[in-house]
């Protein structure tokens, strides 16, 4: 073994891993330390009434968040234009206000939730009774907000009494639709740290453990991979060149139909479905665009994954080649066809006016997961396939029906409510939220979610090169 | 070349063990998922097995040129595929020290639509060669190649003995530790063919151990100094190479 070159393989990879937590923890911080809280609200049933000058609106509320951002009131303007303007102030028990908003009337939803943002969050301790009080200046009967109460919370349980709204200090029947937006501070941007660097050590041990067996010279994962690295180098660059060559080897415009493509995927399905979804979705073509290009990352990965074996079957019968290289190459080959459809993704972002956040950075993680989730699928099926020829036909209504169950096209909420826990079980729908959430939302997604993402590359990633390991010696005899 | 006692004091390169290797024939050959869950439930699929080795030892000591003689179907391609790795025997055991350069069928690692050049990179590769190594060899492989200004042309526009000639160059540009060859030496024109035996005979002459596959005993008994014959996936007789000559051409 090259023990420099396996040296600086293993130091270049940790150096790797460092930068790549260093930015997610840099880029990430917000979410990980914060975690957005709505407060329960209660279903709207009836209006308190027109709120007219002169009267005041209040609602006690028990808090359990570290700031508060800002409050989100579902009003009603009696489907009319009204003048004047409508004055938030939310204030401790003992009277001291805490912040203050006033809005024009012109400016709330009719009978749907509207958001004001407060100029500056309050900040307060975990546990806390808010008090929220509204008045009005310049509404006059004809010419009024008002706000909807209700008796049941969203889960369908009753409120108690004393904790309705009160309208001029006396109770009214119902609690305001009112929800407070904020933060609250959870443990796990400490809790990152702790994963980050166990992980990091557990590696280390490993390759410590693996260098010290490799000395004495018995055989072990890491020396195949380094003998693999350094045989077999020129031969994955050669092979990835080649499916790349003879891609575009008889088309006039080459290249730039990697650009094409998914930009004219996306105008068709902007034009059949703007209508139907357009306005559920924040920035519909750059959402349909992530959707087209991540798929079709997917499909044309496994697809052309899945043949590599049998389509090399004159070479894997004559010169011994680790198999595992050729799904691998496709697979690579596939990934700089992505990257280069990202192109069209971000020029897209750019005639939509849709701003560039720094978390477009976290995309590195969600397509790194990406590429190990294509990797295992890609030997499950090339394994199955090799064995049987139909798998491919299989496989062709399989990404059909996948395609459907991953929402690309359409927005998450078309979903039932009670079957969506099993509709987020699709690893698909994972890395394409994840990215969503990245490109359009310009925040980090949910810890959560990056547990999701690495929970699914790495199940598919050991059960692919399980299978492969297990079967690879019997593909000759099948090809 | 070593004398015989010399010889024998030599590390062991290529190693067999007690192989067998059976290969299992369903009595229709399934290859699609649909097929093969009728015929389980059917209980129709039935298996026969089918030696092609059984019970082959033998050993190949460091700059020995071995022989393999027998007739078809007697298992040589086998064995040599077992030996380069590209089959996994279902018995015993075969270890190979150092790196095997396979001269199976040559050129099968052509992509047809890319051109000489890049076709050199990419069989060079896949016979594990470096870059640098390729880049330094580059001309080397083209002028012994003789395929000249055609370099540039795609492989499809090739003549098969243009492509065999390139492949072979390739393929004996190294100086492997482990040379495998099946009956290749019958590529291209008479011209070419005298230049491949001397190619074949330089490497031999440098210390590399080589595996020698022929029909023609008379090339068996110039070459090699010890032979293997297999007859029916079994060893007759393995041992010094005129003896093994004469009994194989007493039968």
């Amino acid at each position: 073994m090259d023990v420099k070159g396996a040296k600086k393989v293993l130091v270049r990879a940790f150096a790797i891993y460092w930068a790549l937590v260093l930015l997610i923890y840099a880029v990430a911080y917000p979410q990980f330390r914060y975690a957005e809280v709505n407060s329960k609200s209660v279903t709207p049933s009836s209006v308190i009434d027109e709120i007219t000058d002169g009267e005041v609106v209040t609602q006690e509320f028990e808090i359990r968040m570290n700031r508060i951002r800002g409050v989100s009131l579902f009003a009603g303007t009696y489907d009319r234009v009204n003048t004047g303007s409508m004055r938030i102030v939310l204030s401790n028990r003992e009277g001291t206000v805490l912040a203050e908003e006033t809005r024009d009337a012109a400016s709330f939803k009719n009978n749907a939730y509207t958001y004001i943002g407060l100029k500056s969050p309050i900040i307060c301790s975990e546990m806390e009774s808010i008090v929220l009080s509204i008045t009005t200046d310049g509404c006059t009967p004809g010419n009024a907000l008002t706000v909807y109460s209700g008796v049941e919370w969203a889960e369908g349980t009753p409120v108690e009494n004393e904790r309705y709204a009160s309208l001029n200090g006396s109770y009214t029947i119902g609690r305001l639709c009112i929800d407070m937006v904020g933060d609250l501070e959870r443990p796990f941007y400490i809790l990152y740290w702790v994963i980050v660097t166990g992980v990091f050590l557990l590696a280390l041990l490993l390759c410590l453990y693996w260098w010290s067996k490799a000395k004495k010279g018995m055989n072990n994962p890491l020396v195949a991979v380094f003998t693999l690295m350094t045989r077999y180098g020129l031969l994955f660059r050669q092979l990835v060149s080649r499916d790349f060559k003879t891609k575009y080897k008889r088309s006039s415009l080459g290249l730039v139909w990697s650009f094409l493509n998914p930009l004219l995927t996306m105008a068709v399905q902007y034009v059949v479905f703007s209508t139907l979804f357009k306005s559920d979705i924040k920035n519909f073509p750059v959402y349909l665009l992530t959707g087209i290009v991540f798929f079709s990352f997917f499909s044309e990965a496994v697809t052309l994954g899945m043949t590599s074996i049998t389509s090399n079957a004159s070479l894997i019968k004559k010169v011994y080649v680790p198999k595992y290289i050729y799904p691998f190459t496709r697979v690579i080959s596939s990934l700089i066809n992505f990257l280069l459809a990202l192109v069209p993704l971000f020029l897209v972002m750019l005639v939509t006016a849709s701003p560039f956040h720094l978390s477009l950075v976290l995309l590195l993680f969600d397509i790194l997961c990406f590429v190990g989730f294509i990797i295992g699928i890609s030997l499950l099926l090339t394994t199955a396939m090799t064995f049987f020829q139909d798998t491919q036909f299989l496989w062709n209504v399989i990404s059909m029906i996948w395609m459907y169950l991953t929402p690309l096209f359409y927005p998450e909420s078309i979903i039932p409510r009670q079957i969506i826990g099993v509709y987020r079980l699709n690893p698909l729908y994972q890395f394409i939220t994840f990215a969503r959430i990245c490109i359009i939302d310009g925040i980090s997604p949910e810890p959560v979610m990056y547990l999701n993402c690495i929970l699914s590359a790495s199940l598919f990633l050991v059960l692919g090169v399980w299978v492969f390991r297990k079967y690879q010696d019997r593909f000759i005899l099948y090809l | 070349m070593y004398t015989e006692s010399e010889q024998s004091n030599q590390p062991v390169m290529i190693e067999a063990k007690n192989v067998t290797m059976r290969y299992r024939m369903a009595n229709d050959k399934i290859n699609s998922l649909k097929e093969f869950v009728v015929k389980k439930i059917r209980k129709e699929i039935k298996y026969n097995y089918f030696d092609a080795l059984t019970n082959v030892s033998f050993e190949v000591r460091k700059g020995e040129v071995v022989g393999l003689i027998g007739r078809n179907g007697a298992g040589k391609s086998t064995i040599l595929k077992i030996i380069s790795g590209i089959l996994k025997p279902t018995e015993g055991s075969v270890s190979v020290y150092g790196n095997v350069a396979p001269m199976l069928e040559l050129g099968s690692g052509f992509d047809m639509d890319m051109n000489g050049h890049e076709n050199i990179f990419l069989n060079g590769a896949i016979l594990g060669y470096s870059e640098d190594f390729l880049k330094s060899k580059y001309d080397e492989i083209v002028d012994f190649s003789e395929i000249g200004q055609f370099i540039d042309v795609p492989l499809r526009n090739y003549s098969s003995g243009m492509i065999a000639r390139l492949a072979f160059s390739i393929a004996t540009v190294i100086k492997p530790e482990i040379l495998i060859v099946d009956e290749v030496l019958s590529v291209g024109d008479i011209e070419f063919q005298q230049k491949s035996f001397n190619r074949m005979m330089e490497l031999m002459s440098g210390g590399t151990t080589v595996l020698f596959v022929s029909h023609d005993i008379e090339q068996i008994r110039k070459m090699c100094s010890r032979t293997v014959w297999l007859d029916h996936g079994r060893l007759r007789l393995f041992g010094n190479t005129d003896e093994v000559c004469d009994a194989y051409e007493q039968m």
